[in-house]
């Protein structure tokens, strides 16, 4: 996040997989003639494998606290009082994949943008 | 005589990076001036022009902007060897007082510091090689707490780990650090002073010079390990000052600038998911998350506010365990929470006054 910007929804996506992209990044860069810092892009590949992994771990926390939350969800609606594990696993797997694809609309709208305004 | 004295006495009108090199054997002094605005900050000036005099790179000049204070400031700084200058009435704003002095900058370097920032010893001297590049217009580094005791210094603190280990090195790596931060920067003069100085159009002047720069094609630096020490705000008073602030600073200048933002790269998609995620993370802190505990009487829907944590932490410790603060992060963590809950606040507030209501903030309320 960027201080004092609430946030770290998808800019934790966003950053993630522009680390993860770094090092192919860098080698076209370095085929190009550019200046490239290895120690630096290996440092971030580190960090975001080490973010992955958090983010994994708060996938699998999302699943802890789905199933109680569930039931109670499950309650509320009176969907028939049998508690049914599919519908954490489901949601889990709904929040991850939301992430990506608004991540994804997020930078086509600016792409789009970008040719909108440049054809005006 | 005094290193920056015997500068003086040689008479640089104009001092570059390649004069200073062949006297660096001598004095190691850099090209930069720094600028130093400072309103009734008696209590804090003497630690920023003490840590300005003890860099391994030393400024060739230190000019601090007394903004008509009321409090000794100037006196204070003058007492300290620095020059000190005064304009007829108080600027409004920081940048006022920056751009102010920038007509007795000669070097080729400009160095902005807020009047209660300090600066590791080292911090001039790891900024000046990202300027190797002619086309380097600013350079930034670090930038970390220098008391960390309130919850809101401790939320700040965590903040600032996160960002400067990931979010901003990834920014570099890529070409476009979001922003030269205002606290301490560097700058290439020329480049200043072809945009007119500080801006003060905005109440993010440093965000606003930072992408005025990328549209210009000039480039800007993030340098990690030249690190600043700031002081944040200690109670909910000053946070609410500066939170004001940037959260209207930040969205005037999606408003000033994001026509020209779309033809930087990198920067266009960082800036996009930034707006993105700062309104619906506000929205599901404040408005979501709570009504769906409500509305299915689950507590456990509140665990939304922490769940991100695993990945926060990541950066967090990576960034404390150099710095040997491991405790101290962990400690601070759940500060971390309360102060992202108090941003989103601030930042619904600053989109709904900006752009809904089209109340633009104007005045500028200091906070440190």
């Amino acid at each position: 996040m960027t201080a004092g910007v609430p946030g770290t929804g998808i800019g934790g996506l966003f950053y993630l997989l522009a680390a993860l992209l770094l090092p192919v990044r860098s080698l076209l860069l370095r085929l190009r003639g550019g200046r490239v810092s290895w120690r630096m892009v290996a440092k971030l590949l580190f960090l975001a494998i080490g973010v992955f992994l958090g983010i994994w771990a708060t996938w699998w926390l999302l699943g802890l606290v789905l199933v109680p939350a569930a039931k109670s969800v499950e309650a509320a609606i009176r969907a028939g009082g049998i508690f049914r594990r599919e519908y954490a696993e489901f949601v889990r797997w709904a929040a991850l994949l939301a992430g990506f694809v608004t991540l994804a609309a997020v930078l086509i709208a600016t792409q789009v943008a970008r040719l909108v305004i440049r054809r005006r | 005589m005094d290193k920056f004295e015997e500068r003086k006495l040689r008479g640089a009108p104009q001092m570059t990076k390649e004069k200073s090199l062949s006297i660096s054997g001598m004095t190691r002094t850099a090209p930069v001036t720094v600028i130093v605005p400072a309103f009734n900050e008696s209590g804090s000036v003497v630690d920023t022009i003490q840590s300005l005099q003890r860099q391994t790179a030393i400024p060739a000049e230190i000019i601090v902007v007394d903004d008509c204070s009321a409090d000794g400031t100037g006196d204070i700084a003058r007492s300290l060897g620095v020059t000190v200058i005064r304009p007829p009435a108080n600027t409004g704003s920081k940048a006022g007082a920056q751009t102010f002095a920038l007509a007795h900058v000669r070097t080729e370097f400009v160095i902005a510091i807020d009047a209660d920032t300090t600066l590791a010893p080292d911090a001039i001297e790891r900024l000046l090689p990202a300027f190797d590049d002619p086309n380097v217009a600013a350079a930034c580094g670090s930038v970390l707490p220098r008391r960390i005791k309130s919850v809101w210094e401790r939320g700040r603190y965590v903040e600032y780990l996160f960002a400067f280990t990931f979010y901003k090195q990834v920014q570099d790596q890529y070409g476009a650090p979001l922003i030269s931060s205002g606290c301490f920067s560097m700058y290439r003069t020329e480049a200043i002073r072809a945009v007119g100085g500080w801006p003060t159009r905005t109440l993010a002047e440093d965000m606003d010079l930072t992408w005025t720069l990328y549209q210009q094609g000039r480039a800007v630096r993030f340098v990690s390990g030249a690190v600043c020490y700031p002081l944040e705000p200690r109670n909910f008073g000053f946070l609410k000052k500066q939170l004001r602030r940037w959260s209207h600073g930040f969205v005037q200048n999606v408003r000033l600038h994001w026509r020209g933002l779309l033809d930087v790269p990198f920067l266009r998609s960082a800036v996009a998911v930034a707006c993105w995620d700062a309104v619906v993370a506000s929205v599901v802190y404040l408005m979501l998350l709570p009504m769906i505990a409500l509305l299915f009487r689950n507590p456990y829907f509140l665990l939304g506010y922490v769940i991100d944590v695993p990945a926060i932490l990541v950066p967090v410790i990576a960034g404390a365990l150099p710095r040997r603060e491991l405790g101290r992060a962990l400690v601070s963590v759940p500060s971390f929470f309360i102060l992202r809950t108090v941003n989103a606040v601030f930042f619904l507030k600053a989109v709904w006054a900006e752009i809904v209501r089209g109340r633009k903030l104007v005045t500028y309320e200091k906070g440190h």
